[in-house]
């Protein structure tokens, strides 16, 4: 595997921050979605 | 319908369409047209994709989903963020470095053009057939509110998404989609306070009736391979369908490789993620309060007005006598809802257990019934009666009041048109890249790609005129989308992780391709009862075994 193009892309240390960024926001909303649905399901169908 | 509404959805209509076209203006070459001389703005690649998702079938198949089945359907995305986060630290960076147009050219770089080429062409055909599928869905809302031909009803939703994504290309598509996706919520939320509106109970007991009828129920644990609708089939089926899909058919790849780099492009990946099960939850919470409206205002014995009619015209007397038992039903269960309301406002627990039992046993006698309408519409019209995907259509028809219907209907179009245009886009330039410029014309110029491209977008948009046509009789529309992908997309994917093992060779991934494919078609015709979600996983899991023993004895060979 010579070619550049297929190797994974060097780290660089001022990228990547928008991603971690989002990605702790995405998760945060799973989760909360996650805990209401189950606060819906306890609280109506027991 | 009223002309407010008319004015409404043709009016939306001819703005995307003109919307579109102006977004690209001044485009040249095939880079500009397939992926918008990677440009556009990594918020706006998240919002298409996410739009994209939100296609017709969502609005029309999931809310019915909700209504017949409650909740439940939202385990199907638990695998979804997960499987963003996978994909935006592997396979991502690796193709949007590669400077490709598509996923499959990637393929021929790192093993050869036979991998490349079958992948491509398996792509074709499961995104074609599923665009005819998304199409179709729309038409059905159309034909039974209008009384249209499905064959008009597809032309009238098809022509203006053809229009625009085969001038405009990508940028049309991205920038159409954004517009659209803040129509269709607004539709959403207008439906969902129009139910809370109308309801002669409070929003808590309404969700009081809905739990009560089995509606609420979320999440099972249980591990079954034969039921789709479980957390452990949402998480790691769902992981893989989504990383299937979002990491290796061209629709979605081709999104983020418009994004101006690696950080971007999984950015917006992430964004995508973002509001799906938040969003999902919501779509089939507005099913479920339709379920709970239809408690004090009678639904329909048939949502489908088409078998409707022909029962009653075919058997009258069956017909009556059902209609007569399911009236006698839906008294007795809309007095338990009264009841169970009632009990709830006044805190009068044992009242609400007795409540609650006496509701769920008469919409399991009122369900009975339907059922057995449901077998004689099919045995009469010789087609599958299953009919959830007309009970929203139904309700907006009877329901929604004035603008609010054109509004729906709009939102819905929009959604198919999201949906058709970027799979048109990425199907004509799988065919043009992967094939055309491959194999047939390798000189091309720009200008000339450019053209064949957009006859591509044509006639692909055409082909999934005609499967639309074909597509609305084959029952619950979200499952068929779903079961043309998962078909392939495991071993699709499987030959993906395979690229990215340094050791793996072309030979590996192209015996482990077949080999995932079959495996899969030994599952589905073998032990039809295996949930489609698990293919996926059973299809990457062969491909990488094989592939990697085989090109692992390769390797052992020439060192012997």
């Amino acid at each position: 595997m010579s070619d550049p193009s297929l190797e994974a892309p060097a780290p660089r240390p001022d990228t990547g921050k928008r991603f971690r960024r989002t990605l702790a926001m995405v998760m945060g909303v799973q989760v909360v979605t996650l805990v209401l649905l189950w606060l819906l399901q306890q609280r109506y169908s027991v | 319908m009223n002309p407010l509404n008319w004015v409404i959805v043709f009016g939306w209509l001819g703005y995307v369409v003109i919307h579109g076209i102006r977004r690209s203006r001044g485009q040249k070459g095939i880079d500009a047209y397939i992926l918008a001389n990677r440009n556009i703005p990594w918020w706006a690649v998240g919002l298409s994709v996410m739009a994209t998702q939100l296609s017709a079938v969502t609005m029309i198949g999931t809310t019915g989903q909700g209504a017949t089945d409650g909740m439940r359907f939202v385990q199907f995305y638990f695998g979804l963020p997960l499987a963003m986060v996978i994909l935006g630290v592997t396979l991502v960076p690796f193709l949007h470095r590669a400077r490709v147009y598509t996923a499959y050219e990637y393929l021929e770089r790192r093993f050869d053009a036979k991998t490349r080429s079958l992948t491509a062409f398996l792509f074709l055909i499961s995104r074609a057939m599923s665009c005819g599928t998304i199409l179709a869905a729309p038409a059905v809302v159309f034909s039974a509110i209008f009384g249209w031909s499905v064959s008009l009803s597809v032309a009238v939703i098809g022509v203006p998404a053809i229009l625009y994504t085969m001038v405009g290309g990508v940028t049309a598509v991205t920038w159409v989609d954004v517009k659209q996706m803040f129509l269709i919520v607004a539709a959403m939320l207008a439906v969902v306070i129009t139910l809370l509106v109308q309801m002669p109970v409070s929003p808590s007991d309404a969700l009081h009736i809905a739990g009560a009828a089995g509606r609420l129920k979320v999440f099972d644990f249980s591990f079954s391979l034969t039921n789709t609708y479980t957390f452990w089939s949402g998480v790691i089926g769902g992981t893989f369908l989504m990383m299937s899909y979002f990491g290796t058919d061209q629709s979605q790849v081709q999104r983020y490789l418009t994004a101006k780099s690696v950080d971007e492009a999984r950015s917006s990946l992430l964004i995508s993620a973002y509001w799906k099960i938040p969003l999902q939850a919501l779509v089939l919470l507005i099913g479920v309060l339709v379920f709970v409206f239809y408690q004090f205002s009678p639904p329909p014995l048939l949502f489908n007005p088409d078998h409707e009619h022909r029962v009653r015209a075919a058997q009258p007397a069956a017909f009556s006598a059902l209609q007569a038992r399911f009236t006698t039903g839906l008294g007795a269960r809309t007095a338990a809802a009264r009841a169970l309301a009632g009990a709830e406002d006044a805190h009068d627990a044992p009242a609400t257990a007795t409540a609650r039992q006496s509701l769920a046993m008469a919409d399991d006698s009122v369900s009975a019934v339907r059922t057995q309408a449901l077998d004689l519409a099919a045995k009469v019209t010789g087609q599958p009666s299953k009919d959830v995907n007309y009970i929203i259509p139904r309700f907006v028809i009877d329901h929604l009041p004035l603008g609010l219907a054109g509004l729906f209907i709009a939102a819905v179009i929009a959604a198919a048109m999201n949906a058709i245009s970027g799979e048109l886009n990425s199907l004509s330039t799988t065919s043009v890249i992967d094939f055309y410029r491959r194999w047939v014309r390798s000189d091309s110029t720009d200008e000339h790609l450019l053209v064949v491209s957009r006859v591509a977008t044509g006639i692909w948009g055409v082909f999934a005129c005609v499967i639309a046509t074909y597509a609305v009789n084959l029952g619950s529309l979200i499952e068929v989308v779903n079961r043309f992908g998962s078909f392939f997309y495991g071993s699709i994917l499987g030959v993906f992780l395979l690229a990215m093992m340094p050791r793996a060779k072309a030979t590996g991934a192209f015996v482990g391709l077949i080999c995932g494919m079959v495996a899969v078609g030994a599952v589905n015709f073998g032990a039809p009862s295996v949930s489609f979600l698990w293919h996926n996983v059973i299809g990457a899991v062969t491909v990488v075994a094989i592939g990697g023993l085989i090109s692992s004895m390769g390797k052992t060979r020439r060192a012997a």
